[in-house]
């Protein structure tokens, strides 16, 4: 578990209860296990110092703490660090004095911080094995202060999101509000707050229309801007206290209606429903159920997720299923955008042999087809750019 | 036609290659980013996400916002699915 502490970033972990169950006594003379902090340039360097160990007959990540020469070579091999403690921090449970309770303390001094993973292993100290289970109870806290002095359990990299997120959810609220008052004005009668020349010329003719489309898409605003704001809080009652089981519930709550409504929003507004036509086809409906449905895998993917911790077993197989259905979701959320767009397309051919269309209607067309073409772009660029980022 | 047609040819052609660009050009940008960033810069990758999200949610409803609408558009019927009836949706009376 990674976590980037500061200068003044304080480290505690303290073992409670700690024993170890093997078939054979012997076994526990022979094993060694142990706490082990070690400062790492990136997950990437630290993924590839655990893949070498795995690999080697017998590896134990205490031999790089104990000798100088191999401890050397993890840097050469990952990138200098200038470290006022290179071999990183540990706690041994080879003394048996030590398994009622034992604690481990560091305070960062200038030089010391990084980015910091904390490892657990049971080491063999013969080539002869058996299967032993260890128990303990652990008990850590990681603590890095924030410019003003104020306490957080926060990594360093995330020390700003509480703050970034409250930004974000004041601008989601703001346009929520704005998406709102827009609806009301137009119901009223009244013009749109958002007005082309072109718009501005018609309005002696005609008015804005509403379709069912619109108060969904506010709807969708609210929502996106509620979860933002759960977002927020979860991640300031962490800073200040270290967990927030609440605020985690409401948060992956809403972020489940929120994902639902999202997708559900862009498969209707992909496929034209109320811009271009009233009704949706079967298949059309048949694929929204289908998205709907991998969505809701997806999001029971995460609430297994947000209860595991990361190096379990099932999270990996979880984190895997959350990330393929989420790409396919992605994916398949293009479909409708294209089929809309080849239908327009198709229209535009049709009635063109057929001479009967008026410039104005086949004006109107291509300004959809235009519109259509730049929303499937602009879709593109969304998952893009969230999903890359969300999962490097 | 053949010449109709190889135009054609060409204009999906062109499409389909922007298309493939743009992608590219996306994810590059994004995996360059996202791989470059420190220990300490890491919430730097939360504030790209939520801005985009921002820039996608605002687009998107400026594009798709209430309009007046004067023309009429006939989707056509989807081949072989009796549901499938492209209504026209008119816009308000002109």
């Amino acid at each position: 578990m990674p976590f980037g502490f500061l200068v003044g970033g304080e480290f505690s972990l303290t073992v409670e209860d700690f024993n170890l169950v093997s078939k054979a006594d012997q076994t526990k003379n022979i094993v060694e296990a142990g706490f082990w902090l070690q400062r790492f340039p990136n997950q990437a360097s630290f993924q590839h110092f655990m893949n070498e160990i795995q690999e080697k007959e017998n590896g134990c990540v205490f031999e790089y703490f104990r000798d100088e020469d191999l401890n050397d070579e993890i840097f050469d091999q990952v990138g200098e660090i200038e470290a006022a403690q290179p071999e990183g921090l540990f706690l041994s449970l080879k003394d048996k004095a030590k398994w009622g309770k034992s604690t481990l303390r560091y305070t960062f001094k200038p030089g010391e911080e990084g980015l910091y993973f904390l490892v657990y292993q049971v080491c063999y100290s013969t080539k002869k094995r058996v299967r032993t289970m260890s128990t303990f109870h652990l008990d850590f806290h990681f603590v890095n202060y924030d410019s003003l002095g104020h306490e957080s359990y926060l990594t360093a990299g995330e020390m700003h999101l509480p703050l970034l997120f409250t930004v974000s959810a004041i601008s989601f609220t703001i346009c929520a509000f704005l998406w709102q008052w827009n609806l009301e004005r137009i119901r009223k009668g009244l013009p749109g707050i958002i007005r082309t020349k072109e718009e501005q010329a018609f309005e002696s003719v005609g008015r804005p229309t509403i379709y069912a489309i619109h108060p969904i898409m506010g709807l969708l605003l609210w929502v996106k801007s509620l979860t933002v704001w759960a977002e927020a809080f979860r991640f300031h009652t962490i800073k200040v206290t270290g967990h927030a089981e609440a605020w985690s519930v409401l948060y992956y709550t809403l972020y489940f209606f929120r994902g639902t409504f999202l997708f559900t929003v862009i498969l209707l507004i992909g496929t034209g429903w109320s811009f271009v036509k009233g009704v949706l086809q079967k298949r059309e409906k048949q694929f929204i159920f289908l998205v709907l449905f991998l969505q809701m895998l997806n999001q029971l993917a995460l609430i297994v997720l947000s209860h595991e911790t990361e190096g379990e077993r099932r999270f990996g197989n979880w984190n895997a299923v959350l990330h393929l259905v989420d790409i396919l979701c992605c994916c398949s959320v293009l479909l409708p955008i294209v089929w809309q767009v080849n239908a327009m397309e198709a229209s535009l051919q049709i009635q063109d042999e057929g001479d009967q269309l008026s410039a104005e209607n086949r004006a109107s067309i291509l300004d959809k087809l235009k519109l259509f073409r730049l929303f499937y772009l602009l879709v593109i660029a969304y998952i893009y750019a969230t999903r890359i980022l969300i999962y490097l | 036609m053949p010449g109709e047609f190889g135009l054609v040819l060409y204009l999906v052609c062109c499409y389909w290659v922007i298309q493939l660009c743009v992608s590219c050009f996306c994810f590059q940008f994004f995996f360059r980013f996202a791989t470059v960033l420190d220990y300490k810069h890491l919430w730097l990758r939360y504030a790209v996400v939520e801005m985009v999200t921002l820039v996608f949610y605002v687009t998107v409803g400026l594009l798709f916002r209430p309009r007046i609408e004067l023309g009429h558009v006939a989707a056509p019927a989807d081949q072989g699915e009796e549901e499938g009836v492209a209504l026209i949706e008119q816009a308000a009376s002109v």
